[in-house]
């Protein structure tokens, strides 16, 4: 943890109860996030990457859900400890989440400026006719169009790029030091989505604001973040840059990720996919969550779950065997 | 909206998805259904009233018409040994017309709800499924029965054509399936732009075979959670009927018992306290049974 | 060139808006441009994908060619016959011959029904073979798609399983009638990434073991390409360009395929260059532009653009383009 660290999450666990038993959706999940920073959540259903950030917002569904443990420091002070009435203060100002479906997140009977708006007097003591000259000054830096007028639409006038915008201004209009984007593109076709990422770039370089941008998407993800964690069964098994992830993955489930994607420079061969499929949460595997579905597997993967260990340079792996792995693979 | 909407869930969706039971088994549903208390509770007194319904030539101590006019000294007796629930102004066992007139209620509750799930079923999947003027044609219908005031239809039929058994069973059928209609119209609705739908009729099904094997098995469940309410409320209705003395005098009714202990409410309180009990408790249980049966058939809904 | 199992021709959808009484635009009469005048050829043995965004009136081109909808107007010729005028028992026959996967796992299947039954539908509904016949053809095709051993899941109900195999499940109904033609919608957006390369890999054994034509349907261009032997990019209704795959990807010809391609995350050097900035709004599928469909997004778009259709013609080894200056703008990156 440095200086400019904004976010920290230490061995963060959020389990369900359910009546067929426990969930344990995330189980154990630590990273830092500085400044300036995009970092990128990758994994697929499951992973536990969306209720990962859920719990850092304290917006679990409990019951049946419950964050059991674990901190979440925000500028030092953890999440987790404050009563209901602080984290309220927190949520919109010190971290805020912008969602994946916009329609279903946005007030059908409300003008869009009026959303941003409430969003902005609920930390702010301003008049209101102040409050919406800010909404606006948010939705111009989302780069929509003429935001005096937009303002006063309702979200079923607008496209879908531009909900999701005016989502990403509702997350960014009070100054948050961590803004969260919960698949960001995912509701969307890919010429706007193309348009949404470069926007997030571009905040990226324009503010202050730590980012987290949560996808099951890799690509998306490596247009925007520079630093990548990788998400399995509720355990981050690989943290990498974006580019180190992309030219050497080195945890098996990265690499098979890596390897099942058709992409447009491999031509029509046969991809190469992992096998099984995505593992029960109430029953994981013993030892390595991802072990049953691992080509490079041995017995001690299913004796004790491997820990997050550092690998070279900033990176880190939750594999016994990677650097045996990378040896084979390179030769 | 973008077909990617179908994409990846978050792992609460997953969760959620999982608490919603589809297409699992009736020893599932059971259990939920069992775990409800006060569903239990209403289960268990309807099975007793229908036991007793069942069983009550066996077990009714007295012939519930014997009249004793004669013996001044068995009328209006209060509840003692010989008669646990008194007798009336007639001299008739209290207790044996409260065994009897269940079979009453119960047969006349059970047979108008099945009367209206009948009609109101099929009138509602076949506006739902074809939608368009016959959906227009079928609702204008509905609309209009509702816009009638349903008791006074009932009481003017019945004045008319007589309080026969079979008669009060028919008109209060006919008078309840529109909300059991509009039940099973707006499920079909839903469920006939489903994938599954469509994919059976890009194999080549025709509209009977989508309507009761595709659609039917998926959208028939709130009209039965209906229709169990809806037994509730055909008891009172027809025990509303025999109050006001429209009901069959032939038969023994709850309602009808009512009727009777009109005018000796202060002076022969069983005449009128038994019988309202009954038919308390028996609407009560259908309401829980409904009740159970929605929170078993909707877990997530009762989660939140 | 293998002969063409299907031919679509001038295929039109139109639907009409409804208006409510209030409304400002009670009485007039408006249409939805869905499907304007499309044509293209699906050749025996070949995938043909159809390309498009959101509106662009491909999921509308596929339901309309098995007719779960019915056309405006064109004709859909399939093996020689035009299904838009066959009466309903004619078509039924035939749609023995033409089946399809649908996208969504969760919602392509009864869930009150056993999976064997699911399967087993298109079967009985085309009186194939006796009961005992038809549970044995079920069981090979369970075994067919990787769900092994089939009695593990024949009698199973679809909420017990995960989403690739309930998509497995899915394709193993569309197999069960034999069909030459199987149209497949999306057929893994809906699925886990990891879980979309076994389908994938599945559908291409599949297309070699059983000899299929696919008419494939998707909007992710990764999956496009690796499928696709040829494939029409869709705008508005419209079919924009046209031609083998491997000469779209390498070449786009219109500016809307610039795009498209340059627009996929993790997309190559080639495929960024030239990636014309889009200005603008969506427009309006009830009234659609005058001309050209794209001109008002587009950037090279000049006054003939504003007042002229392009028409769609050959540039060349079967490379269709609507544009009036492709050459042009090929010349100008």
């Amino acid at each position: 943890m440095t200086e400019d660290t904004v976010l920290s999450v230490r061995d963060l666990k959020t389990y369900f109860y359910t009546r067929k038993g426990v969930v344990k959706a995330v189980d154990g999940v630590s990273f830092d996030l500085h400044k300036k920073e995009a970092l990128g959540i990758v994994g697929e259903s499951g992973s536990g990457k969306s209720m990962t950030c859920f719990s850092i917002m304290r917006l679990v569904p409990d019951p049946p859900g419950r964050i059991v443990g674990g901190e979440v420091l925000l500028n030092g002070q953890d999440l987790l400890r404050l009563s209901s009435r602080e984290i309220r203060k927190v949520r919109g100002r010190g971290i805020s989440m912008s969602f994946q479906d916009p329609m279903t997140y946005l007030n059908p009977v409300m003008r869009v400026g009026d959303q941003i708006a409430e969003a902005i007097l609920l930390h702010n003591n301003v008049s209101k006719a102040r409050a919406f000259e800010m909404a606006v000054e948010a939705m111009r830096l989302t780069e929509i169009n003429n935001p005096e007028k937009r303002a006063h639409d309702y979200p079923h006038q607008l496209s879908g790029g531009m909900r999701q915008r005016i989502l990403i201004s509702m997350a960014l209009a009070c100054d948050p030091d961590v803004m969260i984007a919960d698949e960001p593109t995912t509701a969307l076709d890919v010429v706007v989505q193309k348009e949404i990422l470069n926007l997030l770039r571009d905040l990226r370089n324009e503010l202050l604001t730590g980012m987290i941008i949560v996808s099951h998407d890799l690509g998306v993800v490596a247009e925007v973040c520079e630093k990548v964690a990788v998400m399995y069964a509720g355990s981050i098994v690989e943290i990498a840059t974006t580019q180190e992830l992309f030219e050497n993955p080195l945890h098996p489930y990265t690499i098979g990720l890596m390897e099942s994607i058709p992409r447009p420079d491999r031509g029509k061969q046969r991809l190469l996919t992992i096998q099984g499929a995505v593992p029960d949460l109430i029953n994981p595997p013993s030892g390595c969550k991802f072990h049953p579905r691992c080509p490079y597997a041995v017995t001690e993967c299913r004796i004790g779950l491997p820990g997050l260990e550092k690998a070279e340079g900033d990176r880190y792996v939750r594999c016994i065997k990677y650097a045996e792995i990378q040896k084979t693979r390179r030769s | 909206m973008s077909s990617d909407n179908l994409q990846i869930e978050s792992s609460a969706q997953t969760i959620r998805r999982s608490l919603k039971h589809q297409g699992e088994s009736f020893a599932e549903f059971w259990r939920r259904f069992r775990k409800n208390r006060a569903a239990v509770l209403g289960l268990s007194i309807v099975i007793a009233f229908s036991s007793i319904a069942i069983l009550a030539p066996v077990i009714s101590p007295y012939n519930p018409f014997d009249i004793h006019i004669q013996d001044f000294t068995q009328v209006y007796l209060p509840p003692d040994n010989l008669h646990p629930m008194g007798t009336d102004q007639l001299g008739r066992d209290v207790l044996s017309r409260i065994i009897w007139g269940a079979r009453v209620s119960l047969m006349v509750g059970l047979a108008a709800a099945a009367i209206s799930a009948a009609v109101g079923m099929t009138l509602g999947a076949v506006a739902g499924y074809y939608s368009g003027r016959i959906d227009n044609a079928i609702m204008r219908f509905v609309d209009m029965f509702l816009t009638i005031p349903t008791f006074f239809l009932i009481l003017t039929i019945v004045a008319i054509f007589g309080g026969s058994l079979r008669n009060v069973m028919l008109v209060i059928g006919l008078t309840i399936w529109p909300s059991t209609a509009r039940l099973m119209r707006a499920e079909f609705l839903s469920f006939r732009e489903k994938e599954f739908v469509q994919a059976a009729r890009s194999i080549g099904a025709g509209d009977r075979h989508i309507m009761f094997r595709e659609i039917a098995p998926n959208a028939i469940f709130p009209a039965i959670v209906n229709g169990s309410l809806q037994v509730g409320s055909a008891i009172l209705t027809e025990s509303a009927l025999s109050f006001l003395g429209l009901g069959d005098p032939n038969n023994v009714s709850w309602g009808f018992m009512l009727n009777d202990a009109l005018g000796s409410f202060l002076r022969a309180w069983w005449l009128s306290v038994f019988p309202g009990i009954m038919i308390t408790l028996v609407v009560v249980a259908f309401n829980l049974i409904g009740d159970g049966l929605n929170d078993a058939l909707n877990p997530f809904l009762k989660e939140r | 060139m293998p002969d063409a199992l299907m031919e679509v021709k001038n295929l039109k959808k139109y639907f009409q808006v409804e208006h409510g009484p209030l409304s400002t635009y009670r009485g007039k009469k408006e249409f939805v441009h869905a499907i304007d005048d499309v044509s293209f050829t699906v050749r025996r043995g070949y995938t043909f994908s159809l390309v498009g965004e959101t509106g662009s009136g491909k999921t509308t081109t596929a339901r309309c060619v098995i007719r779960l909808i019915e056309p405006t107007s064109g004709q859909v010729n399939f093996d020689g016959r035009d299904l838009l005028s066959l009466n309903k028992d004619e078509l039924l026959k035939t749609r023995r011959n033409m089946q399809m996967i649908f996208q969504d796992p969760y919602a392509s299947l009864n869930p009150r029904m056993t999976i064997g039954d699911t399967i087993e539908l298109p079967l009985k509904i085309h009186k194939v073979g006796d009961a005992r016949e038809r549970r044995a053809t079920v069981m090979d095709l369970l075994d067919k798609v990787g769900l092994t051993p089939p009695s593990q899941y024949i009698d199973r109900n679809p909420h017990e399983f995960s989403g690739g195999q309930r998509q497995r499940v899915g394709i193993a109904r569309s197999l069960a009638s034999k069909p030459e033609l199987i149209i497949a919608d999306e057929p893994v957006s809906a699925l886990d990434v990891s879980v979309r390369g076994q389908i994938l890999n599945l559908l291409q054994d599949l297309k070699k073991d059983f000899g299929l034509t696919y008419l494939l349907i998707a909007h992710d261009l990764s999956v496009v390409r690796f499928m696709s032997d040829a494939l029409g990019v869709m705008f508005l209704g419209k079919l924009m360009e046209l031609g083998p795959s491997e000469a779209i990807f390498e070449k786009p010809l219109l500016p809307y395929t610039q795009t498209l391609l340059a627009s996929v995350p993790l997309a190559s050097d080639a495929m960024k260059r030239g990636r014309p900035k889009l200005k603008g709004e969506l427009p309006s599928p009830i009234s659609p532009p005058a001309g050209c469909r794209f001109h008002t997004l587009c950037p090279w778009a000049q006054e003939r653009c504003r007042k002229e259709e392009p028409a769609f013609i050959d540039h060349g080894d079967g490379h269709y383009a609507a544009c009036h200056y492709v050459d042009e703008i090929q010349q100008k990156l």
